[in-house]
């Protein structure tokens, strides 16, 4: 057609352009040390520019009708969805495996100490059996008290004195804590021996066990006010660590997430040191 | 007195016992156990149902915002089009209304049966909500629905001003709904602290509420006008006289204009509903962004990206069919630069938005060579996607007004639109319905492995996060069904129509 220009017109410079934009990515982005994933992800990008200039660019469509328009819509679908099928297959994807398992260990831990499936209704109502077993368990005493002379006020504080859900005492509690530590994720705020979160979240903690007891990582987990790592202000005033692991970790799994972190003793890694904020 | 004290002992250890066993059976025994269909997951069918549910509500619900603004303008202007636009969309609104009706029925029947306690937990914490006012909005929206469609012909002409108000009713009605409903939906997500505490309002307004609110108003409007947009394509396709052609290339013209125009926001809006669930809960930020669902977001940049380049892409095609553009020129730049260079900041601004912090789906596996270099680590944070979705909308935002100066140098040829622009219209709408089920199921996902965030653990299990490619799969087959549906729907109301009519 009269002055309308051919497919390879069309194409020609933006390939060139496209092309050389492509290289100097992957070149520069190989000389900055991005990473082969990311460098591959730039010179997409170019292909991508090369496919939207070409569509700004080409010629109308013929005007379709009837069945021809049916199939190409058809046909239009089917390349939408093979596409998105496409890119979300090929990303990476997480092991439903792995979490499975986790869940299965987290759960479980809770169905241990209640079984029922409304662990909230039934801990409620536990409490409430269990002050008013105390309060009977008092009128005991003082009945006993008043006939014996004997006071067993010691004896019965002894008895009722709240029972810490423990599970079987693990065999390695440093191992056992390591696994606490995967279980709620907490390498997705902290890094030790450089795995982890990359983004400056929660201080790296390969030297903590020099840096903090035992009982202040406790303390720390429990309540985040009551450590702040040093040069971590911003992220402390955010209040960026969670508050919900008081219901979330037991006892038990605390006190060996805190033992296994304890013996994080690398002081060739820069772990900021503790400063106690809520004595 | 040992003997006896040991016996009231024991008595009391037993009443105890007995009294949790009691507790224990209350919560069990009139609680069915829940069913399970072999070779389907039960979380696949409710999130099937659940999904299909939300996309007629999605249209029903964002439609009318804009038909009775369409009508309202139409009668101030006295433009048909306007008119003709806003009734061809509540007849098929009308059409998949009882869709709505269907998926919801099967959502319900799909909770109560495969995750009764769950059923029976949400129903008694927010019975009002569940048996009165959501029942009452239902019928009330139903009634007022049909009484807009119904009315349509004989509320013309002077009675038009009345036809308008019953569409405003239907409005105010309609997000009354969806604020209702909504409210069980974010309290599954961020539910007040202690529960056992709090009123039924605290449950309702709790902290991801308002923001669900927000962002599924804007985002309902930007699915019903990229609807609009593919109902137009489908017509402008099997047009077959130049009025028709010219009618239906307006009406697509419009759909993107609605669905762009509010899209400029959602972004925003999104972003403030990812920030409250971070406030809520520091930990479901990295879950979201850097862990498990990270890929999920990588998936969304993506799609975002693609939407916005396409939007702007049918702007240009517009462009293309207004007369004189070729030597219009805006501050002395010719015009058709200016769209080009707007389209290569676009894909800078799509790179930045899709550049993730690293290549891996969860932070337990991150190594450097999935990372960004330390130097070039800002590429993944806010303020560089912030910037980049800035840009993308000031792109848009400088393209309608280029479209804007052409139109009032040159004239604006409907019906002559390059035919590809209507396979940007269908695509604009299966990326935005795709986009919907991927964001979708991020918001129920970040609940991790609870039903109701840290209050009410999901045992069944299925209660992991699917992979990206499941998800992929699940969602690419809901959108298809989604499209066969409304495909027909459109074909039922709207082709078989004229043919009779005609």
């Amino acid at each position: 057609m009269k002055g309308q220009k051919s497919f390879f017109d069309i194409v020609k410079w933006k390939l060139i352009v496209c092309t050389a934009i492509g290289l100097a990515l992957w070149f520069v982005s190989g000389a900055l040390t991005f990473p082969t994933v990311f460098r591959i992800m730039f010179v997409l990008y170019a292909v991508l520019g090369f496919v939207i200039f070409l569509l700004l660019d080409l010629p109308p469509m013929p005007d379709l009708s009837g069945g021809k328009a049916v199939i190409a819509i058809l046909a239009f679908y089917i390349i939408c969805s093979a596409i998105y099928v496409g890119a979300g297959v090929n990303l990476p994807q997480f092991d439903p495996e792995w979490e499975k398992g986790k869940i299965q260990k987290i759960i479980e831990a809770k169905k241990r100490s209640h079984p029922d499936v409304r662990p909230q209704e039934v801990l409620k109502q536990t409490e409430e059996l269990s002050v008013k077993t105390n309060e009977l368990m008092d009128r005991v005493a003082k009945l006993e008290e008043s006939i014996t002379g004997q006071s067993t006020k010691d004896e019965g504080t002894a008895a009722r004195a709240p029972q810490k859900p423990t599970g079987p005492p693990p065999s390695d509690p440093v191992a056992y804590g390591k696994e606490v530590y995967e279980l709620y994720e907490c390498y997705n705020c902290h890094k030790i021996g450089g795995k982890g979160s990359v983004k400056k979240r929660g201080p790296m903690l390969d030297n903590i066990g020099n840096l903090a007891t035992i009982d202040q990582i406790k303390k720390k987990v429990y309540n985040p006010k009551y450590m702040m790592a040093d040069g971590f202000d911003k992220e402390y005033e955010k209040g960026l660590m969670p508050k919900n692991y008081t219901e979330l970790i037991s006892e038990g799994e605390l006190d060996a997430l805190a033992t296994y972190l304890s013996t994080l003793k690398n002081a060739s890694v820069n772990t900021p040191k503790p400063i106690v904020k809520q004595p | 007195m040992k003997r006896g004290r040991l016996t009231l002992i024991a008595f009391l250890i037993g009443l105890l016992g007995v009294a949790l066993m009691a507790v224990a059976g209350h919560a069990q025994v009139p609680e069915p156990e829940s069913y399970a269909i072999p070779g389907i997951e039960n979380r696949a069918l409710v999130w099937v149902a659940a999904q299909m549910h939300i996309l007629f509500a999605a249209f029903i619900l964002g439609a009318p915002i804009f038909v009775v603004i369409s009508e309202w303008i139409g009668m101030r202007k006295r433009d048909p089009r306007y008119d003709r636009l806003a009734k061809e969309v509540t007849k098929v609104t009308t059409i998949l209304y009882s869709m709505t009706a269907l998926t919801g029925g099967l959502f319900i029947l799909f909770l109560v049966g495969l995750y009764p306690n769950l059923t029976s937990f949400m129903v008694s914490h927010f019975f009002p909500v569940f048996a009165v006012i959501y029942p009452l909005l239902f019928i009330a929206e139903t009634l007022v629905l049909y009484l807009y469609w119904y009315s349509w012909d004989s509320l013309s002409g002077v009675k038009k001003g009345r036809h308008v108000a019953i569409g405003v009713l239907l409005n105010i009605i309609g997000l009354t709904t969806l604020v209702v409903i909504n409210a069980p939906t974010s309290f599954m997500n961020t539910p007040p602290h202690p529960l056992e505490t709090a009123t039924l309002w605290d449950s309702i307004y709790n902290y991801s509420w308002m923001p669900l609110n927000l962002h599924r108003m804007i985002g309902n409007v930007t699915f019903g006008g990229f609807i609009t947009g593919l109902i137009a394509a489908y017509m402008y396709m099997f047009s077959k006289t130049p009025e028709e052609k010219a009618y239906y290339d307006w009406m697509g013209f419009v759909g993107n204009l609605i669905g762009v125009g509010t899209l400029l926001f959602l972004p925003l809006a999104g972003y403030i509903l990812a920030a409250e669930f971070f406030e809520f809960d520091a930990s479901i930020g990295p879950y979201m962004m850097a862990d498990q669902l990270s890929m999920y977001f990588e998936m969304q940049g993506a799609m975002v990206g693609l939407i916005f380049t396409a939007s702007n892409l049918y702007i240009w095609q517009s462009m293309k069919r207004i007369s004189g553009i070729e030597t219009l020129k805006v501050l002395g730049i010719p015009s058709v630069a200016i769209v080009k260079i707007g389209f290569a900041v676009i894909l800078l601004g799509n790179a930045i938005w899709m550049t993730p912090h690293g290549f891996s789906a969860t932070q337990a596996t991150a190594t450097d060579e999935l990372e960004l270099p330390s130097d070039w680590g800002f590429l993944a944070l806010m303020p560089a996607k912030s910037t980049a979705a800035a840009l993308i909308v000031l792109v848009t935002i400088i393209n309608y007004i280029v479209y804007n100066r052409a139109i009032r140098r040159g004239t604006i040829q409907w019906g002559k639109i390059d035919f590809a622009s209507q396979f940007v219209l269908i695509f604009l709408a299966f990326s935005a319905i795709w986009t919907m089920g991927l964001m979708g199921a991020v918001r129920s996902l970040v609940r991790k492995y609870f039903h109701v965030y840290i209050l009410f653990p999901d045992y069944s299990p299925e209660s992991y996060t699917p992979t990206l490619a499941h998800a992929s799969v699940l969602i690419t087959a809901m959108t298809l069904a989604f499209f066969a549906i409304v495909s027909l729907a459109i074909w039922f109301s709207l082709r078989m129509g004229k043919a009779k009519g005609s």
